[in-house]
């Protein structure tokens, strides 16, 4: 149990806080004492009302105590602000977290800076989220993505549909490819059940595959699995706000991309920013607007407006219209349970993202990285191979794993030959599938999928004294 | 056949309290093995060992019945859920605590009275209906003393704190069991670490309060029982004559002193305590950083006058922000004065006499907890005992053991009062009201308007009822009997004062001042939703 605080009661702060306080001690401060009163009786954590750039307000709330501080508000400064005095007042000694939230790109590629202002981690939810779904616009079908080792391990949940069913679709064609090509198929998920991925296996439509490859092989991976062509190349973005602008950015060089906002004014702002990409003063929820533009014919339909009811409208108008894929970008967690029913490629929420990089910097010693999963929270863990470890000089086959754990990946750092002058380089990291005949030795970090996110049995078998 | 429906489908509809129903009850059975100890030191074990036996292994069972079948329906539970709870537990609970005490009351009444002793002792009031106190049963007065304690500090707060992850609606709970107007911020970010924190302070005050009685003469059982009664201001005691019987100035000196402690704000110490450990804390650091061996270097520090006066700084700092608690002495301190002049002028008591009765029962009323030194209701003239009286409708704190309107609310009442004057004399004029600096949000000051109106016509409609159902009684004993009960200080005047007990009410007048004590505990409104449609439909 952590001692959180989060400054900022916004869309984002709000929703992280409802979140963590279910496993932790949050509290949670901003200067709307209206948002904080509506919160107050949703869930339990402390609530104060005053302004996070005041050192009384700071102290009153205990943040001398605090192991993660999260300034998430919506101005860069109040963030910097407070971040600065919690470090300066209350932690001399450095030991607590503190992330912000940071739009300005300038600042928050200044570690030096940030640094300064006692900024641990700095993170621009926008700019996550856009990465996210241009990642998925990339590879299609994939509900979930995660990234191990700088982004040179990808795990992948895909989804299968009737077309990608053909008749002698057996799951060892997949798995003879494995070794060649350089992924392993973890397991399989069909409704509320996870099997493991083994040859007799037949797939069935609606089943989720979940997958680890290196990240370069991982979108040629899906393509195999999933029986697809890619004929188009349009790119709908339905909302011009933060997300909107950096989604275009990030996708107009590959893709013809068109984006949809409702407001002159902004489309004005957009359109001068950005580059390739069509930018139309229009209303995405209107069927014949959707209609004139040819989503008919389009490849990604992705939904990032900062209405959620606009965003779910306008993706089910697209889906209905043909439109290949489509993601909706949707902040309130009620409405995710609603649209688990209906078959979105993607749905991305804001807290998730903040979540995740919150809890993989949330103590050097924690591992944790759970993804949620539909409404089902399934863990995929990181861990350390201890020395005392039962596991240890074993090859993953080998190992009896708990029933409710599944082995992905095993990542071993490769020592450098001479001390690296390029720092920027990527840390060398070798990457071993559970296939591989290599065994598990001391120091090596072992990835694994755990069922029901129940990790008493496997804290006993690889003996992490940090986990009880 | 229709309200059958009615009731069948609300059954279905609430089922979901089942679970933490069943933990409440379960607790209950659990504390009531408690006076068991000591069953066989009284002459009929058995029949004391079945009284307090039957009912406990029935509420054991019953209560882990209901967390077995209601486990599911859990996660349902609501604000709705929370207040219908709420009033059943505070409503039911008595029942199943009096079931000890029926051999002991009045034998043509025995279900009434036994219901008005154990409500009696769960709200603290402390009013009592059972006559030669001195002759009961250790296990029976100790009984009464828990019934008391566990009630003071409210129900819900002590499950919470023993019985983790109760329900999400928790928080609903005790927000409405804790008393007075609103909490203006969680004290920590876990209900169940509040909860804990709260009762960790008050047994540790009980405690202490335990062994000053009993280093100061009491025997073991009586130290305990008062300790327990001083704390939650119920004003139970082991003797008919309540503080008369020891007749010693220090057993005095000390129920005044933590008479005064319990009236305070509970979320007041509770903050002074956590910033001493904070402050110690940073201390402990300050002096690891200037030597390895930080041990005689911490003693350094802290023996210093600087680190003395740091530590004293922060541990008052609460106590210095609260609202209430300047008014609260104040209002205290003004009230013995007055009392002690008045004495002086009418009776013939010494000065020693006129201090020592004048305090400790000026205190002991004021504060809703109901002990006496002295027959103050027959021996003092009738305005100086019904000033004390009105006095405990408003003197103790919110969020204390105390009952009444509150302090905070009486401030606000008389904030409102002085905000119309200046309106009167200037009629544009944009005004707030303030307590002592703080501003006072407009909803708030609506409620407590509303509380005090339907304080004062609950007290009124009360005492009209006791006099309808029992034309026997005199005015004053009925009013004040329906005052001491809506305020949960215990005795009142004339036939139901100090010298004398409930006994010479008949049943149904005992049933609506055991009400009467519920309402006040609950702060009445709560009962306003067992007669909302919404509830029902």
């Amino acid at each position: 149990m952590k001692k959180i605080m989060i400054l900022g009661a916004g869309s984002i702060g709000g929703s992280v806080a409802e979140h963590l306080a279910q496993e932790n001690e949050v509290t949670l401060i901003d200067r709307n004492a209206e948002v904080i009163t509506n919160m107050r009786s949703r869930f339990d954590a402390r609530f104060i009302i005053g302004s996070i750039e005041s050192p009384q307000v700071l102290e009153k709330a205990g943040c001398e105590e605090a192991d993660v501080v999260l300034a998430v508000t919506e101005h860069d400064v109040t963030n910097l602000a407070a971040c600065f005095i919690c470090k300066t007042l209350f932690d001399p000694g450095d030991a607590c977290a503190r992330i912000a939230r940071i739009r300005n790109r300038g600042l928050a590629e200044h570690k030096e800076l940030l640094q300064a202002f006692g900024v641990t981690v700095s993170y621009d939810p926008e700019d996550s989220i856009a990465e996210a779904i241009a990642s998925a616009v990339g590879m299609p079908g994939v509900s979930r993505l995660v990234h191990y080792a700088s982004r040179q391990l990808a795990i992948a949940e895909v989804r299968i549909r009737e077309q990608d069913i053909s008749s002698q679709n057996k799951l060892s064609d997949f798995i003879s490819h494995s070794r060649e090509l350089g992924y392993y198929l973890v397991a399989i998920r069909r409704g509320d059940l996870t099997l493991p991925a083994t040859e007799s296996l037949h797939l069935q439509v609606d089943d989720s595959v979940i997958l680890a490859a290196k990240a370069k092989n991982m979108a040629k991976t899906i393509m195999l699995l999933r029986n697809e062509q890619q004929l188009s190349t349009k790119v709908f973005i339905a909302g011009g706000g933060q997300i909107g602008r950096a989604l275009a950015a990030k996708l107009e060089d590959d893709y013809a991309v068109t984006l949809l906002e409702p407001d002159a004014e902004r489309c004005k702002i957009l359109a001068h920013e950005l580059g390739t990409t069509l930018v139309t003063a229009a209303d995405p929820t209107v069927e014949e607007v959707l209609r004139s533009e040819d989503v008919e014919n389009g490849h990604f339909f992705c939904a990032v407006s900062e209405k959620d009811e606009v965003n779910i409208m306008s993706a089910l108008i697209a889906k209905k219209l043909n439109c290949k894929h489509a993601a909706v970008l949707i902040n309130r967690h009620a409405y995710q349970a609603v649209l688990s029913g209906i078959k979105m490629d993607m749905v991305v929420s804001p807290s998730e993202v903040t979540i995740s990089i919150l809890l993989q910097r949330l103590s050097s010693r924690s591992y944790f990285d759970p993804i949620v999963i539909d409404e089902q929270v399934t863990n995929l863990t990181m861990f350390p191979v201890q020395r005392s470890s039962k596991i240890q000089g074993q090859t993953m086959a080998q190992v009896n794993w708990p029933d409710n754990t599944l082995p992905c990946a095993l990542l071993r750092d490769v020592p450098e030959d001479k001390p690296s002058l390029v720092s920027e380089a990527l840390p060398a990291v070798q990457i071993y599938f559970p296939d591989s005949e290599v065994s598990i030795e001391p120091g090596d970090r072992c990835i694994v999928y755990v069922k029901d996110a129940n990790i008493d049995t496997l804290t006993e078998l690889a003996d992490l004294p940090y986990f009880t | 056949m229709h309200s059958v429906a009615v009731f069948i489908r609300f059954f279905k509809r609430n089922l979901c309290i089942l679970e933490p129903l069943g933990r409440i009850i379960f607790m209950f059975g659990l504390i009531m093995l408690v006076p068991i100890g000591l069953v066989l030191s009284d002459q009929d074990p058995t029949q004391l060992l079945l009284a307090f036996l039957l009912p406990s292994i029935a509420c054991i069972v019953i209560g882990l019945t209901m967390r077995h079948y209601g486990r599911e329906l859990a996660d349902k539970f609501r604000l709705r859920h929370a207040t219908l709870l709420l009033l059943i537990i505070w409503c039911g609970l008595p029942f199943i605590g009096a079931f000890p005490l029926r051999s002991y009351v009045d034998p043509a009444s025995v279900l009434s009275d036994s219901y008005f002793e154990a409500v009696s002792g769960i709200t603290a009031s402390g009013a009592t209906i059972m006559i030669n106190i001195d002759t009961l049963p250790d296990s029976i007065k100790l009984w009464r003393g828990l019934l008391a304690w566990m009630g003071g500090m409210g129900l819900v707060v002590l499950a919470t704190a023993l019985l983790p992850n109760l329900v999400i609606g928790v928080k609903h709970l005790f927000n409405t069991e804790i008393s007075g107007p609103q909490q203006e911020a969680e004290l920590t970010p876990r209900i169940e670490k509040t909860a804990k924190g709260l009762w960790t302070l008050y047994i540790i005050l009980s405690c202490t309060c335990a062994l000053a009685y009993w280093i100061s003469g009491m025997d073991w059982l009586d130290a305990l029982v008062h300790s327990f009664t001083t704390v939650s201001m119920s004003g139970f005691s082991n003797h008919d004559t309540s503080f008369a019987y020891f007749d010693s100035v220090a057993i005095e000196i000390i129920a005044v002193l933590f008479m005064l402690l319990a009236g305070l704000n509970f979320a007041t110490h509770f903050s002074a305590i956590r910033q001493l450990s904070r402050r110690n804390k940073t201390l402990i650091k300050r002096a690891h950083s200037i030597r390895a061996s930080h041990f005689g270097t911490y003693l350094k520090l802290i023996t210093t006058s600087a680190g003395i006066s740091s530590l004293f700084q922060s541990f008052s700092t609460p106590y210095r922000q609260d609202n209430e608690l300047r008014s609260y002495l104040t209002v205290l301190f003004i009230g013995c004065v007055a009392v002690i002049f008045a004495l002086g002028q009418t009776t013939d008591l010494n000065w020693t006499q006129q201090l020592r009765h004048g305090i400790f029962n000026t205190v002991s009323i004021a504060t809703t907890t109901g002990y006496s030194n002295t027959d103050f209701g027959s021996q003092w003239p009738l305005f100086i005992s019904f000033f004390i009286l009105l006095l405990a409708n408003f003197t103790s704190c919110s969020g204390s053991t105390g009952g009444g309107i509150k302090m905070i609310r009486a401030r606000t009442a008389l904030g409102i009062l002085s905000l119309e004057g200046t309106r009167i004399l200037r009629p544009n004029v944009f005004l707030q009201v303030r307590i002592r600096r703080q501003v006072i949000d407009n909803k708030v000051v609506s409620s407590v308007l509303l509380f005090l109106f339907a304080y004062t016509l609950t007290m009124l409609v009360l005492g009209l009822t006791l006099l309808a159902v029992q034309p026997s009684l005199d005015f004053l004993t009925a009013i004040s009997a329906a005052l001491a009960c809506l305020s949960n200080t215990g005795p009142g005047l004339g036939e139901v004062g100090s010298g004398t007990t409930y006994t010479s009410l008949n049943p149904v007048a005992t049933t609506v001042c055991a009400f009467a004590m519920l309402l006040g505990r609950l702060e009445l409104l709560l009962f306003l939703v067992l007669f909302t449609r919404d509830l029902w439909r």
